[in-house]
């Protein structure tokens, strides 16, 4: 009871913090990843359900299942990094195990198709998002991280170049990482027309980054050295939380149904552990290692999000589906709109196609301001512009075995900026991915 | 090193699907209409579904379809086996 009453007092802490940063935004980024039907299909299955990664959002459709199945997932990733404009592309592969789940289908004994037909229960383990980035941007003639300084308060001891102008600049960043979520669902069949579901969700972060900024100013000292400046920093956070979902699932005809689901704010709380160095040249080159901060571990909390969705079946031919996802924080909002199409020419052969299109949060607050409290030296931040996703996929589902291969292509603009006045580097990540799916199940 | 790890997928992969392809064919579960049968089955959505199960009386007794319907209470007093032959003695 005590430990019930401390989450309880904990999650309405963490709730009630409008704190919304950086950090937080780097921690809610989400790709879509996920059984290779779901690939396929772009995301966009929650009214159509019956697939273990469809179920994190809505889990009713795992109410959809007429038999136990495992599945294993194996995905590819070939990502490349470039910024508008330049012809240099900074290119990561990284090849994962991103979903394991195992359904177990219950059936009930129940005389007529009135009433409770299935109880389902899902162990699952998905990785939801994979840091695996690295960006370089350049630029010339613009505002100083050294003049920055001069206006802010911070413990950086050494004296910079503080020219208001740098003659060109350049930032590297390197992401690695992961979230994780382990979920445990359950759902059930009213009367093979309505679907209701509930699941508890825990999700593990790590994210390592590494940058390197430097910016090279017109002046010379005497030995013919540019002055400049060099603001390299790691930081490593890493944390915990946990959320619930509920969600439902209604075909009030044969060939129409409705998804609606919800996750709440995942709540937890995340360490943070920074450290850096600072090289100015100036007329002697002077270097400075930051101190390693290890701030307290902080409570803090991922968007809510929903979905709604709307699926036709035609026959046994196929499916189409249209889906509105909305994730909600502090005051902000992120759209994503998916379509997916399933085609079943043949039975057992199942070919999908998919495209999802996701906004940045509306208010673009996250400009991270140098003031008294900021002792970490990472100025750098970025605004996600857009994300685009187009996929297609293919199956076969035999009695025992299945095996289905997915491809997605994305597009993601987003701004890089180096420091609070720096002008953004505009970036173009474009990601490869293939995800191949297979499984074993048993039905009823 | 990277060639080993693929040729290790690769043969797990082959391991695994040649034999997927020789499974008969699965319904996806996505696929039953709302009476729990699958599209492919006879009568699609637009029959009336049949319920699951058909009343007790007529495999345990046999009775005309006449008198099933009427569903009068019945207290059965005894029940005599002997030979061939079964007694069974109700109040109406």
């Amino acid at each position: 009871m005590r430990t019930i009453r401390t989450i309880l007092a904990f999650a309405l802490c963490t709730l009630s913090l409008s704190a919304w940063s950086q950090d937080d935004l780097r921690l809610s980024e989400r790709s879509l990843t996920g059984t290779a039907r779901f690939v396929g299909m772009s995301g966009a299955m929650s009214a159509i359900g019956g697939d273990p990664s469809s179920v994190l959002l809505n889990p009713a459709g795992l109410g959809l299942y007429r038999r136990s199945e495992v599945l294993l997932t194996f995905d590819g990733m070939f990502d490349a990094t470039r910024q508008a404009g330049t012809e240099r592309t900074h290119a990561r592969n990284l090849f994962m195990i991103p979903h394991a789940s195992a359904v177990f289908s219950l059936p009930t004994v129940a005389p007529t198709e009135k009433g409770v037909q299935f109880h389902n229960i899902m162990l699952s383990y998905n990785r939801v998002q994979s840091y695996n980035r690295e960006m370089y941007g350049t630029a010339t003639d613009g505002p100083s991280l050294g003049a920055l300084l001069t206006t802010a308060d911070v413990n950086w001891d050494i004296p910079f170049c503080t020219d208001s102008h740098y003659a060109s600049n350049s930032l590297i960043l390197r992401e690695n990482g992961y979230v994780n979520e382990y979920a445990l669902d359950w759902a059930m069949n009213i009367s093979n027309r309505w679907y209701v579901g509930a699941g508890l969700h825990m999700q593990s972060y790590l994210l390592s980054a590494d940058a390197t900024y430097l910016e090279i100013f017109p002046s010379m000292n005497a030995e013919g050295r540019y002055y400049s400046n060099t603001n390299q920093t790691t930081l490593l956070f890493s944390g915990a939380s946990f959320n619930l979902s509920l969600g439902m699932l209604y075909r009030p005809i044969p060939w129409l149904r409705f998804g609606l689901g919800m996750q709440t704010a995942s709540v937890g709380s995340v360490n943070t552990y920074s450290t850096g160095s600072l090289r100015a040249q100036t007329d002697s080159l002077r270097v400075s290692n930051a101190p390693d901060l290890r701030p307290p571990s902080r409570a803090f909390h991922m968007p809510w999000r929903t979905t709604a969705s709307v699926a036709l079946q035609v026959g046994a031919y196929g499916m189409l589906a249209f889906q509105y996802d909305f994730a909600h924080q502090s005051g902000d909002n992120l759209h994503t709109l998916r379509a997916g199409l399933e085609v079943v020419p043949v039975l057992g052969l199942y070919i999908n196609a998919g495209y999802a299109f996701e906004s940045p949060f509306d208010k673009r607050q996250f400009v991270v301001p140098m003031d008294n409290t900021f002792d970490r030296q990472d100025t750098y931040f970025h605004q996600l512009r857009w994300t685009q996703y187009a996929s297609f996929a293919i199956g076969y589902r035999g009695t025992h075995m299945m095996v289905q291969a997915a491809y997605q292509y994305r597009w993601q603009r987003l701004n890089l900026y180096a420091h609070e006045n720096a002008m953004p580097y505009d970036m173009n990540t474009n990601t490869h991915r293939i995800v191949i799916t297979i499984g074993w199940h048993r039905y009823y | 090193m990277k060639n080993k790890y693929s040729i290790v997928a690769l043969t797990l992969l082959a391991l695994f699907v040649t034999p997927s392809f020789a499974d008969p064919p699965y319904i996806d579960d996505a696929y039953y209409w709302n009476d729990g049968r699958h599209a492919h089955e006879s009568g699609s959505q637009t029959e009336p579904s049949q319920p699951a199960t058909q009343p007790e009386a007529s495999s345990a007794s046999g009775n005309t379809s006449s008198e099933q319907k009427e569903s009068v209470p019945v207290d059965i007093q005894y029940v005599n086996v002997q030979d061939t032959t079964i007694t069974v003695k109700i109040n109406r």
